[in-house]
């Protein structure tokens, strides 16, 4: 028969275990990751006495948590798309900010820049409105150097964030492998197939932790051993044996790290691949805004000085002498691969600023061609020489291909650094060129009504342009000139007869004049050096439309239109990536607490839980007291 | 369904803060006045307000030049109703100077303040303006135009600026010029009597040729004269009109007038054998050689020479008056111009403002009410939290 008490003390044993189940729920009611434990009570086997089976009270089968597959591995893809999100807008809204002070933007310091040109061409002879000029040109390109440095603290932090995350990543991967070899000596303990509810838990959380990092896939095996995969399959962690990630110096740029994938048979640069996670919204930021934004705001910088300085270069300073530049940036940045085995070099220069692009270029040489690359796709060849010119995409690139050897490669960046470098060049104010390098006049001694509009110069670098020219009339229908002069296609000796109509167009050691009127032999026509003309304010009114001019982009663009453009992309980017990281946290949150629901230890539950165990208890310590007086009554009845 | 007890804290905790962000933003457009903190808020209508600001500034720019070249305009126009006056002053006493009946002391008196009104013709035709830069010089304002020089026995006034014109820019597409030049104002004056002087290329001495004038109205018969030198210190005079007028053989003094059928002129420095002179019809006359003329005229020998010069500056002047008021008009009309564009900025300004504030300024209304519904939110999402967290089974067990 079985024993009563044996019995009641199986029960008061599986109470209590399920009331320290109970008790440690409670306890861990606002644990992170933990998941609910619940045992699972079965009744012990029965004793068979005679024909009757008699039961021998219960006992716990297993203790085991709330888990499922599907729900967990759904937050974990989530948070890896939420962390990419979250991380690429917060480091987006960084460079919002520096676009959106009102007084550290460009806009303000373009519009008082054009503002004192304007002034200049009121008063052209002014030292105060030049000097003005020279100030407000500084604190312009002092703004471009201040938001370039700000572009550079961000790319600095985001390269040490990426550093930082990778260690994270190599950290929480050893962590992993850690509770995996743990789980593996725990497996089986005490004969049972019962794995550690709470290391279970933990390896979850480090490998949701992990997921914020990068994206992840994960695969369980039978031994309830986990291996994990990143980027396109590269395995980082199988059961027991880890690899690592590296984040060093890229061969073609020291200034961006890359990833490198340190695995157990190959070694390679997994950056391209790494998707999700807050190195997925660093790499990302990093590629796609960062990088984005420095260039076309270096494009706007080196599109100003480009046009203003060639326009200065058409005018003539207050000392009779041929415009300089006002404005000075460095060159396109040439990087050559360190890979590089043959001794080519490169150089560039920006040409053409309407179709200057934001695009950085790689150049590659495969042994009889060199083929230039831009980021967004479009390609140029050109064959190798010393020089090899390449005119692609508004820049002149000049190879000197001599000792090219076979895939060699230089990475070109014509517009990073113009923002950053940009300058003032001229210091004193007399250089400013506000007048038009020629004047043109008709003689007084004119018989006829000739006339000579005042001249445009089209090519500055004539060396003869400020040689004083005639046009010299013989008749009506014909005139002479002391210099070479070009009427449509046709050129003539200086001397050689001209014929003459009406707003004939002429064109002379590089400046070219209407000549209009009915002229009589002995008329002359005068074109001469503007020297001493300290009140023509021709060249600079010019300068002051480059303002409304569009220049970039294919002459659809001017200044403000693409600096416009740039904070239109910055904003939208932010903007888009605000949306939807809100989104995407909706979803996290969603999926978190659709596993919450089944894992999450809810208080009112444990209570009954509680109540119902402890009256349970109650009722198999009676059974004890009645098995006491089962027996007290049969001694006494013995006695 | 389950929910857990983490949960029901969880999302009550989620709810203040999505509350607290729509709070603060609101804050941040009402205090700041202003709709677009960060180019995030709205990209398209950031981008589109920096343009907008670009246009107004620039306006107001354009604004400030006009006044700028309203004022040069102005004074030009001052300047040339001085010119007028004196004009007319000198006209009257070339019209007293001819009278047949006046004595010689009182024509001396017309002769005195003949060269008066001369000098502040000079002086006004030397005008600067508000920056110190001359008026009529051209490009070449920072140098005195006109100056008085003489060549030989003839007095005249040089010019040393240029033909060249000033503009503003008034709209985007707008330039309007400030100023006309001296050449315009004073030189290119329609004349019968204008002289052209020609250095032939060919000559191999230093000899120069001074203006010619017409100093005889009353012999002058349009010609070309030729002055061929036949050694370094003698000539040959030609006159195509009138043969009798033909000299050979004169003898050359550096600086002395040579005089023919009416036309005065001198040669300075050293011609050499063979170098040719010609004086020929003009179609301009500066005015400064007008005025010359008639002051010369005063103590001209001859009645007949007197009238007829006399006759001859009042036609001149008479040119000079039409293209002053040539000048007026176009001045004028220009300041016209800048009325009407400084109107079509204002309205520019206007329009675009209103534009921008549309774009870029909080409607306060909307974003009071609004921040009103979400504290009304939040408080009713805190209440709601600390009745739901207050309710526990444990509370009914003791």
């Amino acid at each position: 028969m079985p024993d009563l008490l044996n019995t009641a003390t199986s029960g008061l044993l599986t109470f209590q275990r399920a009331l320290s189940t109970t008790s440690h729920n409670i306890a861990n009611v606002n644990t992170p990751g933990y998941s609910r434990q619940s045992v699972e009570i079965v009744s012990k086997n029965a004793s068979v006495i005679g024909e009757s089976f008699y039961g021998n009270g219960a006992q716990i089968q297993s203790v085991s948590r709330a888990y499922d597959q599907f729900l967990t591995q759904e937050v974990r893809d989530t948070t890896s798309v939420h962390s990419r999100l979250e991380k690429f807008a917060e480091l987006a809204s960084h460079i919002d900010d520096v676009l959106a002070d009102p007084q550290g933007g460009i806009s303000p310091s373009l519009h008082e820049l054009f503002g004192s040109i304007q002034d200049v061409s009121d008063d052209p002879a002014s030292t105060t409105a030049r000097i003005a000029l020279i100030n407000t040109a500084q604190s312009f390109t002092a703004r471009f150097n201040n938001i370039d440095e700000r572009f550079e603290q961000l790319a600095n932090n985001t390269n040490s964030d990426i550093r930082e995350v990778v260690n994270e990543i190599n950290d929480l991967v050893v962590a992993i492998r850690n509770v995996n070899s743990a789980l593996n000596d725990s497996h089986g303990f005490g004969g049972g197939s019962q794995e550690s509810s709470d290391l279970l838990d933990k390896r979850d959380g480090l490998i949701t932790e992990l997921a914020e990092k990068v994206e992840i896939q994960v695969l369980t095996d039978p031994n309830n051993q986990m291996s994990i995969f990143i980027g396109n399959g590269q395995n980082i962690l199988t059961g027991q044996t880890a690899s690592s990630l590296l984040a060093k110096p890229n061969s073609a740029n020291p200034t961006q790290d890359v990833i490198v994938y340190n695995g157990q048979i190959t070694v390679f640069d997994i950056s391209e691949q790494l998707k999700g996670g807050e190195l997925g919204g660093l790499l990302d930021f990093r590629k796609n805004v960062l990088g984005e934004a420095r260039n076309a705001l270096g494009r706007s910088a080196i599109g100003v000085a480009e046009a203003v300085n060639a326009q200065m270069r058409k005018g003539m300073d207050l000392n009779g002498n041929l415009g300089q530049d006002l404005f000075s940036y460095t060159d396109p940045q040439v990087i050559s691969a360190s890979t590089n085995t043959g001794t080519a070099t490169v150089s560039s220069v920006v040409s053409d600023i309407s179709t200057l692009r934001t695009d950085d270029y790689s150049l590659n040489f495969d042994g009889a061609n060199w083929t230039i690359t831009s980021t967004s796709g479009s390609t140029a060849t050109v064959a190798n020489g010393a020089p090899a010119t390449l005119v692609f995409e508004g820049v002149t690139h000049t190879i000197n291909g001599a000792g090219a050897a076979l895939g060699d490669s230089f990475i070109i960046k014509p517009t990073l650094f113009g923002s950053k470098s940009i300058e003032v060049v001229i210091s004193d104010p007399n250089l400013i060129a506000a007048a038009a390098p020629i004047r043109s006049s008709a003689s007084l001694n004119n018989l006829g009504t000739t006339a000579i509009s005042p001249g445009i110069v089209t090519d500055e670098t004539n060396v003869n342009l400020l040689t004083p020219v005639n046009f010299s009339f013989t008749s009506a229908t014909s005139f002479t000139s002391n210099a070479t002069v070009v009427v449509g296609v046709t050129s003539y000796a200086p001397g050689a007869a001209i014929p003459y109509s009406n707003n004939v167009q002429v064109e002379a050691n590089g400046f070219r004049v209407n000549l209009s009127g009915a002229p009589q032999a002995g008329d002359v026509l005068n074109v001469q050096s503007n020297a001493g003309g300290t009140g023509d304010n021709r060249n600079v009114l010019a300068l002051a439309n480059l303002q409304n001019q569009s220049i970039f982009n294919g002459g659809k663009a001017n200044f403000q239109e693409d600096y416009g453009s740039l904070v239109g992309f910055v904003g939208s980017q932010t903007n888009a990536a605000n949306i939807e990281r809100d989104a995407m946290g909706t979803l996290l949150k969603q999926a978190e607490s659709r596993n919450s629901s089944l894992v999450g230890v809810n208080l009112d539950e444990e209570a009954a839980d509680l109540v119902r165990l402890q009256q349970a208890y109650q009722a198999a310590a009676r059974i004890i007291t009645t098995a006491q007086n089962i027996f007290d009554t049969l001694i006494r009845s013995v006695s | 369904m389950r929910i857990s007890t983490s949960q029901i804290f969880l999302q009550g905790i989620d709810t203040f803060g999505e509350q607290q962000v729509k709070i603060s933003k609101l804050q941040q457009q009402i205090s700041t006045g202003n709709r677009l903190t960060k180019p995030s808020d709205d990209p398209a209508a950031s981008a589109r307000v920096l343009e907008l600001d670009q246009t107004v500034t620039q306006a107001l720019q354009y604004q400030e030049n006009i006044t700028l070249a309203d004022n040069r305009l102005r004074l030009e126009e001052t300047t040339t109703d001085g010119i007028e006056n004196v004009v007319f002053r000198l006209r009257e006493l070339a019209i007293q100077a001819n009278n047949a009946s006046l004595d010689s002391t009182s024509r001396n008196a017309i002769g005195v303040e003949m060269n008066e009104r001369f000098a502040e013709f000079l002086s006004l035709a030397n005008t600067k303006d508000a920056n110190g830069d001359f008026l009529f010089a051209g490009f070449q304002s920072g140098t005195q135009p006109f100056a008085e020089a003489t060549t030989g026995a003839i007095r005249h006034v040089n010019y040393l600026g240029d033909q060249g014109q000033r503009s503003l820019q008034i709209s985007q597409t707008r330039q309007i010029t400030v100023d006309n030049s001296g050449s315009e104002l004073f030189l290119e004056i329609p004349s019968l009597t204008a002289l052209n002087e020609t250095v032939a290329n060919a000559n191999t001495g230093t000899g120069n040729i001074a203006p010619a004038q017409v100093y005889d109205a009353s012999t002058f018969v349009p010609s070309n004269v030729t002055i061929t030198f036949t050694s370094a210190t003698t000539y040959d005079v030609t006159d195509s009109a009138t043969p009798a007028n033909n000299v050979v053989g004169a003898v050359y003094t550096d600086g002395s007038a040579i005089d023919v059928g009416g036309v005065r002129t001198s040669i300075t420095a050293a011609p050499a054998t063979g170098d040719v002179f010609t004086i020929s019809q003009g179609q301009y006359k500066n005015v400064f050689e007008t005025m010359q003329t008639l002051v010369d005229t005063i103590n001209a020998p001859t009645v007949d020479q007197r009238s007829a010069n006399i006759a001859g500056f009042l036609t001149d002047i008479d040119n000079f008056f039409t293209r002053v008021l040539e000048v007026r008009t176009s001045i004028g009309g220009r300041l016209n111009a800048l009325d009407s564009q400084k109107d079509a900025n204002e309205a520019n300004i206007v329009v675009t403002q209103s534009t921008l504030a549309t774009l870029r300024d909080t409607d306060m209304t909307a974003a009071i009410s609004q921040l009103r519904l979400e504290q009304t939110t939040l408080e009713a999402a805190q209440a709601v939290f600390a009745r739901i967290t207050s309710s526990t089974l444990f509370n009914f067990l003791n």
